[in-house]
């Protein structure tokens, strides 16, 4: 597994699927891994946000989060979303070594 | 709120070493026993070293430990000796 930390995103909007995110940033030591910090604050932020936990499957583990869609999503909901995406491709933006982000078509079912 | 946060969390634990210092040894409460002008009897000890970084002068004494102690009884003086060194001595009281 490459050393850095891999977002996968399926389906945006009110079609969003799924949000994974992998791995390890390797951008300093255990404590002072910035990159880390910034991601994990910004999944562990999103995650609280979500209004209808229940709407949502929702893992956030030691190096891997998951949120998943089971039914559409609210307003709300949508505009959390967008903003931890946006978020995660803003630090991507400024850690290309350490964050990458890959978009999936929502559509094929075997799509997390 | 659902999720703790953990600043760590995409952190990999490789990078946790650990370090081999952390010992010391116990102090030695070096050092001066007795002040300048201060008075010491025959005996007293003046000052506690390793090696000599006060020489022994008048009416004093350097012990196996290096350590400075008087052989009369009197008033401790420390002084210059040499371009760098210090020496320390004993002045008897008339």
């Amino acid at each position: 597994m490459p050393n850095m930390i891999q977002v996968e995103i399926c389906g945006i909007k009110k079609n969003f699927k799924s949000l994974v995110c992998y791995g390890h940033a390797n951008s300093g030591q255990y404590g002072q891994d910035i990159v880390c910090a910034g991601v994990s604050a910004v999944i562990t932020g999103g995650f609280n946000t979500i209004s209808n936990p229940d709407g949502f499957e929702m893992i956030l583990d030691e190096g891997y989060a998951l949120l998943k869609a089971k039914e559409e999503v609210s307003n709300h909901d949508e505009v959390v979303i967008e903003t931890i995406i946006t978020s995660l491709k803003t630090i991507s933006q400024a850690y290309p070594k350490y964050v990458k982000i890959k978009f999936k078509k929502g559509n094929n079912k075997d799509d997390v | 709120m659902m999720f703790k946060l953990n600043l760590q969390l995409f952190a990999s634990k490789k990078g946790v070493g650990s370090t081999k210092n952390g010992r010391d040894s116990e102090s030695k409460r070096l050092g001066a026993k007795k002040a300048d002008g201060q008075y010491a009897k025959a005996g007293n000890i003046i000052y506690r070293q390793r090696g000599t970084r006060i020489y022994p002068g008048l009416n004093t004494k350097r012990g196996g430990d290096d350590t400075i102690f008087a052989t009369k009884a009197g008033i401790v003086k420390y002084e210059r000796w040499g371009k760098s060194r210090t020496r320390v001595s004993v002045i008897e009281a008339e």
